[in-house]
């Protein structure tokens, strides 16, 4: 198991409750995906993952390079796309022929020609989402946390950046934990659905559909319906 | 505490031009409508050299950037002590307001015991300078920090972007706008307080006006009391003709660059 929560809770000075004996474990080239409702301790999940927060309490295990696809960009807005995919090397003793080679990979494995030198504020809301995850990408992480990069997208760039996710994840291997407030997109892109919600982990669906994978399909609904049960118990 | 307004700075070379040219004709309107009306004060019109009202105004130049790295080396240090903890911006916030409020010349028996009483004049200009520009600085980069998205602080955390290299790559940058902002606020402080800044000893015992510093303060003050209008005009159109020319070649470009760095 590359990530596993034994037991872990998270409250802010003490009192204001985040997580509680949280439980669960992510296997190697996973994609999991953590879904509930908001404010009910997803992102807690995905913070401590990343190392944003400490655990209160609790074991948890998980491997030293995470990187990270947040929900508004995060992108520094004074840097080139370029220069952003390229904000996580410097530092690591990197050259910057390397530096620089490294950041080219990413910038057209995620399809990106013709925007190298443009800032954040000349780019579209899929554009950006894409610069963030060959940001995320090219420290080559054990493991890569997606906060609903999705949820400010029309429905189109969504699917687009759906299909790019599901690509890097095959050709890269890498582990990904995603965390959602959609069960449809949990279920049409994960191996696995971590229910967490009233600051607890309530359940962990396997997912084993075939890919691609089709939201009329009946088991593709199944699924959901299951999912659902659960979440609005 | 400041709140520094984000008005639209302007992009073009002739708004650029218009914007720095109203201040000069605003003047000389002024001026003229005073002579019109017969208000003006001054009798005789003796006129220094120009090449002289230049080395004045170059002078309080020196003296107003001076102040200016002073203000900024204070500042720095004294924001990140109020950042380092909730309890501290607790503390240090109200004080740096109460501060902020207090008029420059309150310090006068600080400044007339310190600087005055050993001769330090320059040193008390550049004193009152800094005081005046200080918290215009100060809360600039504390708007400008706790303008900082949660967002970009976690990415750098999570990219490994700590310590020197945080602040070098993440907090100079993002401070930038509202520390331009500040920076332009402070200087037009600076700017006000030249006149008295450049004649302070003239306000203890026995301090007269023939140890003036050499200034464009000291000059507008003298040609006043001389009643010399020539002068006290000259000075008026190199000073005002100067701070535009300044706010045409350095702000307005420093303003436009650091919208690069404004967060949406």
């Amino acid at each position: 198991m590359i990530i596993s929560f034994e037991n872990v809770s998270k409250t802010y000075d003490g009192k204001d409750i985040a997580l509680v004996g949280a439980s669960f474990a992510v296997p190697q080239g996973a994609f999991a995906c953590v879904i509930g409702p908001s404010g009910g301790g997803k992102s807690t999940v995905l913070k401590i993952i990343a190392g944003i927060t400490d655990a209160s309490s609790g074991v948890v295990v998980k491997p030293k390079l995470v990187s990270m696809v947040f929900q508004t960009g995060a992108l520094m807005p004074w840097l080139t796309v370029m220069e952003n995919i390229a904000f996580g090397l410097h530092g690591k003793g990197l050259s910057m022929s390397r530096i620089r080679s490294t950041a080219l990979k990413y910038f057209k494995m995620l399809d990106l020609q013709g925007l190298e030198g443009k800032l954040p504020r000349d780019l579209s809301g899929g554009q950006r989402g894409r610069v963030g995850i060959a940001r995320a990408l090219a420290v080559n992480p054990h493991v890569l946390l997606l906060d609903e990069p999705f949820s400010a997208l029309d429905p189109q760039m969504t699917d687009e950046l759906h299909k790019d996710i599901i690509k890097i994840w095959k050709e890269t291997g890498k582990t990904i934990v995603m965390v959602s407030h959609s069960i449809e997109e949990a279920v049409a892109l994960s191996t696995m659905v971590i229910l967490v919600k009233d600051y607890a982990v309530k359940k962990v669906f396997d997912i084993d559909l075939p890919r691609p994978r089709h939201e009329h399909a009946l088991p593709f609904m199944r699924e959901v319906r299951q999912i659902k049960r659960e979440f609005f118990k | 505490m400041v709140i520094h307004g984000n008005a639209p700075t302007p992009k073009t070379f002739f708004a650029r031009v218009h914007s720095a040219l109203i201040p000069v004709v605003s003047v000389l309107v002024l001026l003229v409508a005073l002579r019109a009306v017969s208000l003006f004060p001054f009798g005789s019109s003796v006129s220094l050299p120009a090449s002289y009202v230049a080395g004045a105004f170059f002078a309080t130049l020196t003296r107003l950037f001076i102040a200016y790295i002073l203000a900024l080396a204070a500042a720095v240090p004294l924001v990140a002590l109020s950042r380092r903890s909730p309890l501290a911006e607790n503390i240090f916030l109200p004080f740096f307001d109460v501060m902020q409020s207090i008029p420059v010349l309150a310090f006068f028996p600080l400044i007339a015991g310190i600087f005055l009483r050993f001769g330090l004049t320059d040193a008390a200009a550049v004193f009152v300078i800094f005081l005046s520009m200080l918290w215009n600085i100060v809360f600039s980069l504390v708007a400008g920090l706790k303008a900082i998205p949660r967002d970009i602080s976690w990415a750098a955390k999570v990219f490994g972007v700590r310590g020197w290299a945080y602040g070098r790559r993440v907090l100079l940058p993002a401070v930038t706008p509202s520390l331009v902002t500040g920076s332009l606020l402070a200087w037009a402080q600076g700017w006000n307080i030249i006149i008295v800044a450049e004649v302070l000893h003239t306000y203890i015992p026995f301090g007269t006006g023939a140890d003036d510093l050499y200034g464009i303060g000291s000059i507008l003050v003298d040609s006043v009391v001389a009643g010399e209008v020539g002068t006290f005009i000259t000075a008026v159109v190199f000073l005002v003709g100067s701070i535009a020319l300044i706010n045409f070649f350095v702000w307005q470009r420093l303003l436009n660059h650091a919208e690069k760095y404004r967060f949406e």
